[in-house]
Parts: C-alpha cells; structure tokens; sequence
C-alpha cells in the first residue's frame, strides 16, 4: 500500500491551496454581502464570474471530468482536490466549474450525449457560460424509491410531452440555467428498471397551451418568503431554502 | 425526439452511471467541511476564556477536537479506498465502499460541525462564522442523492447475500 498522492496530484493541491488562500476566503464576505444585495434570490453572485476566470486562467478547471475534455484526472487524483474545495463549499466548487449538479450532468452528456447534444449543451456547460439542473426527485412520491418517479414523458408524433411536478432540483431556479435533464416514465408497463427515461429540457422550451408540445413540464416553485437576514444558508435552488432561522 | 438521453428506458442505468463519481466528489467536499469546521473549533476555544480558563483546557473539548481528528482520518482513508477500487475495479466492485461513504461522510460531517457550533457558543448558529451554514450543507446530505437508510439497505442486501441459504 502506498498512502503518499502521486505527483500530479501534489502540484494540483497545492496550486488549489494558493487559490483558496489568495482568492476563495477571501471572497466569503464578499460573496455574503452580494447575496444579501440582490434582487432576484436565484441570481448567482457577480463575485462567483471573477473568480471562474481566475481559476480558469490558473488551468483550475473541469478538473472533476475524467478525459480530454476535462483535468483527465482519476477519482483517486481527484478526490484531495474536491475535499480542498469542500473547505469552501459555496464558492470553491462553482469557482472551478467542479459544482454539483452541472458535474453529473456533464457526465452524462459525456458519456451518453449524442454529438449535437454534446455540442449543444455540454460545450456551454464546460466553458462554465450556462449551468443546468437535474430533475429527478418530486413532491408527490418517495422518490428515495426511483422506481416510483411519476412524471411522464409520452411521445406524440415526433415529440415529446411531459407532465409531472419537480422539486429538489438544485439550481433550476437560477436565470443562469439554461437546460434540465428530466428523469420520467416512457413506459410504465415495461420492466422496472426499463420504464424510466432521461430527456433534455431547454429552459425555453414552449410551456403555453398554443406551443404546447414540450409543454406542461412544471417546476415546483417555492420561495419562503422571510426576513433575509434570517437566512442562514441560501441555496439556489427550486424548493431548496432552508428553514433555518 | 432529438432531446431524450441515450434511449427510451435507459433512465434507471444512466442515473445509476451519473451518481458514482459524484458520490466521492460529495464525500470529499465534506470531509473539507469538516477540516474547516474543526479549525474554527479549534481557533475559536483557543481564543476565549471562561471560568478562569481557556476553553481549550475543558476536557470535554478536547475529547470533540480529538474525536474529529479520529473521525476525519478514518473518514478519508475509506473515501481515498473507495476511488481507489473505482478506479481500478469500476463502480460495481466498488458498490459497498460506495454506499458506505454516502452514509459515513454526512455522518461524520455534521458530528464534527456541531460540536464546532457547540463550541462557538452563540456565535456558532449565526452568519459571523461558518459553521451554521456547513452544518446546513452538510445536514443536506442525509438525504441528496438518496437518504441514508437506502444506502444502508442496499449495503446490508449485499452483505447478507453472502449468507443465503441455496
């Protein structure tokens, strides 16, 4: 057994400790005083876009995706750099395009995409110009039973029309975001791990009775509306405000 | 039709692919938390004095400042493990460690952060230290990509598989 980091991963950390220590910490308070100034409470602060640059031009990028479209790093390479990130979870993670749940979702497109679904989507999503979310969990069922997700995807023609309720899908509330990934039965008198089906949502797809085909795929809004000041913890995401006070 | 991913019915297996890596990059991001929250423990108890001492020498804090130390290097041994076996043996050889670090790193996590707020007194469940808003992070991770009670199930299923009875 040998418990000492390879090489490459050394000189990863400590590149990622100079910038945790000359730029992430010292944006908290920043990033605490734009969130408290905001007017939209899904908007991501500005302080987050200087700090992508500055990691980006500091080659701190993508390192999360395995392959040459990422760091091309192990998960065993990885993982040292994800727990440094984790000392500074609302900044570091999304400072390096490392942020759930964009990661999976870039690996999804990357390992299931088509070609014009990669280039439409996970191209943005790696230069860190959009964010997306992933829709899986809803009110309506225990959805820590995947089996019992409920939303259905039915095709008509040459689309699809999807109708369910989401929730818990973190960042969908952001402008930012611009595509979900819908999890959804095509079938639900197949096999049960076979009635399931995963589908690319553009944020725009038409929702209106008169577009209708995409249509009626809801997000679950919910904004608790209190005093910002109470707010402990701040998510950006559909459902996803804490309640502590 | 273009949008739908891979095929119709390939849902339940992508979501499975899409989890594997993500759940080593949820339980290292927490073992940081945890890294961060036992240096405010500790900075904090160092920096302030009651009952004609320093926080630091109550025994009590330093059986949490100890007891994190433990929690953490053992926490990052099997997390380290576990991408380890997903590098070399993929995600199926690696599905108990898996399923076993969705449910130690959050345990741990917020073990640590809470005695971190303990020990903060007042200022521990405020926005002037860091603590409060880890705890809810981590907190969050009971539950995020499938509660700890699934994973638990699921483990125990393949660990009592050994012992069926043909």
């Amino acid at each position: 057994m040998d418990f000492a980091f390879d090489a490459r991963t050394e000189e990863l950390r400590g590149q990622l400790t100079e910038f945790m220590d000359s730029h992430i910490y010292p944006s908290e308070p920043i990033f605490e005083e734009q969130l408290e100034k905001r007017e939209n409470p899904w908007e991501q602060p500005p302080i987050i876009d200087d700090l992508k640059q500055e990691a980006r031009s500091r080659g701190l990028w993508n390192l999360f995706l395995p392959g040459e479209h990422g760091g091309g790093l192990t998960n065993l390479q990885y993982a040292p750099l994800a727990e440094l990130t984790g000392r500074s979870p609302e900044l570091a993670p999304a400072a390096l395009n490392c942020a759930a749940p964009d990661t999976g979702n870039m690996e999804v497109l990357t390992m299931f995409g088509t070609p014009a679904q990669k280039e439409q989507w996970l191209q943005p999503l790696l230069e860190g110009e959009i964010r997306s979310a992933f829709c899986m969990t809803e009110p309506d069922v225990a959805s820590s039973d995947a089996s019992n997700i409920s939303t259905r995807i039915e095709r008509d023609g040459n689309e699809y029309v999807i109708n369910g309720r989401k929730w818990w899908s973190s960042g969908a509330m952001s402008p930012r975001c611009k595509i979900f990934i819908v999890m959804g039965k095509t079938d639900p008198s197949s096999h049960r791990h076979r009635q399931q089906s995963m589908i690319l949502v553009p944020r725009d797809a038409p929702r209106r009775e008169h577009q209708a085909r995409h249509a009626r795929f809801r997000l679950h809004r919910r904004i608790p509306r209190r005093p910002r000041r109470n707010r402990v913890h701040r998510r950006t995401s559909a459902g996803a405000e804490h309640h502590f006070r | 039709m273009q949008n739908i991913i891979s095929g119709e019915g390939d849902g339940f297996a992508i979501a499975q692919a899409r989890l594997g890596p993500g759940r080593i990059h949820h339980a290292m991001r927490l073992i940081g938390m945890s890294e961060r929250a036992l240096e405010a423990m500790c900075r904090r108890v160092t920096s302030r004095v009651a009952f004609g001492k320093s926080i630091a020498e109550q025994g009590v804090v330093q059986e949490w400042i100890a007891d994190s130390r433990i929690k953490i290097e053992q926490l990052r041994l099997l997390v380290l493990k576990t991408a380890w076996l997903m590098d070399t043996v993929g995600n199926k050889g690696a599905h108990t460690e898996i399923q076993a670090i969705k449910v130690a790193a959050p345990s741990v996590a917020t073990w640590i952060i809470d005695r971190a707020i303990q020990a903060h007194g007042g200022g521990g469940v405020s926005q002037d230290f860091p603590v409060a808003a880890l705890y809810a992070h981590a907190r969050t991770l009971h539950l995020a990509d499938g509660p700890d009670e699934v994973h638990k199930r699921s483990l125990a299923h393949r660990e009592l598989r050994k012992y069926e009875t043909r």
